[in-house]
């Protein structure tokens, strides 16, 4: 008798802890050509990651320290995610900008708003159709594409892989006209509601694609412990994926 | 009619640059030199010094208006939207130097920085800092005009417009706790509106006690009015620049009533204006040549006495602006805004037939519209607001809208072996020649391309790429 109660414990602490607005959610996990077989011998480097967070009510809020902090919290996670994932990164800081100034200012700059507009502009291709399942709208006709110019990078840097992270997020309040006005002209990136994102790209700039992709929702009021575990499972997904 | 025609010839003259200077292989400006402070630095510190100095917002309000402007000054530079240390940068920071040479303090508060924004416009933000947009450089005529412009927007900064706007805004909410959107959208646009007005006058105060000419300020509103990249004859140019032996373009279809365009834009015009500044951030573009001019009458304002040799620097202003619309249409590829680069690369195509970088662009455009053409996501980029939609640009999206995949591959490709010749030393437009190859012709067609790059350009830049693509 004793066994079932454990076992019914066990049920309904399983069963809350999946109710409960601190669940990590991977929305999205995907890997594109020649991943795996080519990874393993390079180093990846990381453009500084970016949070971009907006409160929407009566005004657009943006909290400058909260998003800072936040973005060096990131940086910290990847270096020690990575480390104890025996994956070999390093963020790019102010001494490697500096080292490397003209190719951090005419490539590597460059190479951020290449894999945003990647992603930006290449994704469901099939949506407009209305026909296809949810599922089928997630399917790439190729692996996302950016700029070959971007192959410079390689060259500077040593390695072909390079990688962005970051958190985008947004409380939209969903009465308010500002919120729905502000939506409405930037209706590219944001869309209604109240999310917190992680992403995690990875790109190879030799054949300028995009080859892993991973997008994980986590909670709004987000705390070092859960950015850390995200960090921390994005990167075991990661290095999962490279032994596969 | 008349005055259609003045604004026709005006729009005509603005957009005609004939390219008398520029090498005809032009190559965008590249940055060289050391990493500039606005990527190092530490704008929390910043942040926090804006905060303490801040009197007139309570450190809430200060906090918050702050963090909006920082967040937004960091995304800029560290998103890559700024040029440094090039010709472009230095005729900006001169024409500033000039204008406020006699303004010491107000000078070592102001920085000006060139953006790589496309549309002709500038800004200010609270901290000091001055956005050209190199769009805008591409159609100013001469230095006074740029040096209105910078007084308009250090008239923002010296009169704190957003934060004397924010605070009045922040007043009518108090009184009226209820005052909803559109109440608060209409009073924040009347403000802004007599904010611009106040920038008017004082940016035109600023320049009669400069060396420039004052009179220009006038003419650079009328520019800013009345600039429209529109290139009549743009299909024809299309028709004889695409077409080949094996492809024939059907001239049938631009004149096709079924394209859905119309010539006039201007069907609601009463009274010759264009529009109500209601809803408008900025007032009637009239009605601020109109102050300006009065302006000028009733100060009595007289030219003859000032220096000449800094108003009208021809071959300079020339320059810069031929190469600030060069630039423009590379950063408009480099934004994903294909169809308006190969716009504007058509248009000008025309006046100048040997510069090979408008080649290039075009066949670099033509690559990426192809590619998100069978993505069926070519509209996504389509960009309306760069540029004012002239009837010839809804030409030409509608006929990449039309066109279908192939063909628009199959354009590509003989565009692209079409320029071989002329493009010889070019390792940039040999890459994009295997690239459509290969998208249009198949791989292993590709592949051989890809081998003769290799043989051309063993120590190229793209060799590694090239290298995994023959793989």
């Amino acid at each position: 008798m004793k066994k079932y109660y454990i076992l019914l414990i066990l049920f309904v602490s399983i069963f809350c802890d999946g109710c409960r607005s601190g669940k990590v959610i991977i929305e999205r996990s995907e890997t594109f050509s020649g991943f795996s077989n080519t990874i393993k011998s390079g180093k990846i480097i990381y453009i500084e990651p970016e949070a971009s967070i907006y409160k929407i009510n009566k005004e657009v809020d943006k909290d400058f320290n909260y998003e800072e902090n936040i973005e060096k919290a990131v940086i910290k996670n990847i270096e020690e995610s990575a480390k104890r994932n025996k994956i070999n990164v390093s963020v790019m800081t102010g001494a490697m900008k500096k080292e490397q100034a003209a190719g951090y200012v005419n490539s590597f700059l460059r190479l951020k708003n290449d894999i945003i507009m990647a992603n930006t502009l290449q994704d469901n291709p099939l949506d407009r159709t209305k026909k296809y399942s949810k599922q089928t709208e997630k399917i790439f006709v190729y692996s996302p594409k950016i700029f070959p110019e971007a192959a410079v990078l390689s060259q500077i840097y040593s390695t072909p892989y390079f990688g962005f992270c970051g958190i985008f997020s947004v409380n939209a309040v969903p009465k308010s006209e500002d919120a729905r006005q502000y939506m409405k002209r930037n209706k590219k990136t944001i869309s209604k509601g109240k999310y917190f994102y992680f992403y995690h790209i990875i790109v190879n700039v030799e054949n300028s694609e995009i080859i892993y992709r991973e997008i994980r929702s986590i909670p709004t009021d987000v705390d070092n412990p859960i950015l850390y575990t995200t960090v921390y499972d994005s990167f075991y997904s990661l290095k999962n994926t490279l032994r596969r | 009619m008349v005055k259609n025609l003045i604004l026709f010839f005006t729009a005509i003259t603005i957009c005609n640059l004939s390219f008398a200077q520029i090498d005809k292989k032009y190559h965008p400006l590249v940055f060289e030199g050391q990493l500039p402070n606005e990527l190092t630095i530490d704008y929390s510190k910043q942040l926090a010094e804006s905060i303490e100095a801040e009197k007139e917002l309570n450190p809430k309000e200060a906090m918050a208006f702050y963090s909006s402007l920082y967040s937004f000054k960091r995304s800029i530079f560290q998103n890559g939207n700024i040029y440094y240390n090039n010709v472009l940068t230095s005729y900006v920071q001169s024409v500033t130097d000039e204008l406020l040479k006699n303004q010491p303090e107000l000078h070592s508060k102001i920085k000006v920085y060139v953006t790589r924004y496309s549309s002709s416009n500038a800004m200010t933000l609270s901290d000091g800092s001055i956005f050209i947009n190199v769009g805008l450089l591409a159609v100013m005529e001469n230095e006074a005009q740029l040096a209105f412009i910078l007084g308009h927007e250090i008239a923002h900064f010296e009169k704190r417009h957003a934060i004397k706007e924010l605070m009045r805004l922040k007043q009518v909410q108090k009184q009226d706790k209820q005052a909803y959107y559109d109440t608060d959208l209409f009073r924040g646009l009347q403000y802004s509106r007599e904010n611009e007005s106040e920038a008017d006058s004082r940016g035109l105060q600023i320049l009669i006690n400069s060396n420039y000419d004052a009179r220009e300020g006038i003419k650079a509103l009328g520019i800013l009015q009345d600039t429209v990249f529109n290139y009549p004859t743009l299909t024809t140019t299309l028709i004889s620049t695409f077409t080949s032996e094996t492809l024939k373009i059907d001239s049938n279809f631009f004149a096709n009533k079924n394209t859905g365009l119309t010539n006039n834009n201007k069907n609601n015009i009463v009274f010759g204006s264009i529009s109500d500044d209601l809803y408008s951030t900025h007032p009637d573009m009239d009605k601020r040549i109109s102050a300006m001019r009065e302006m000028l009458k009733i100060v009595d304002y007289n030219f003859s006495n000032k220096a000449k040799n800094v108003l009208f620097d021809e071959d300079k202003t020339k320059m810069i602006k031929e190469i600030s619309f060069l630039e423009m249409i590379e950063n408009l590829y480099m934004q994903t805004d294909f169809n308006i680069s190969i716009y504007l690369s058509l248009g000008t195509l025309n006046k100048c037939q040997e510069c090979d970088y408008l080649k290039l662009m075009l066949i670099k455009n033509l690559y990426w519209l192809s590619y998100y053409k069978e993505l069926n996501n070519i509209e996504k980029t389509f960009n309306h607001q760069v540029i004012e939609e002239t009837s010839s640009l809804k030409s030409l999206n509608k006929f990449f809208e039309t066109i279908s995949h192939n063909d628009l591959k199959k354009i590509s490709f003989e565009y692209a072996k079409q320029q071989l010749d002329s493009q010889k030393s070019s390792d940039e437009y040999f890459l994009y020649y295997a690239l459509i190859s290969e998208m249009y012709l198949g791989k292993e067609p590709g592949k051989l391309i890809y081998n003769q790059y290799l043989l051309k350009f063993p120590d190229s830049k793209y060799a590694a790429f090239v290298n995994q693509k023959v793989k």
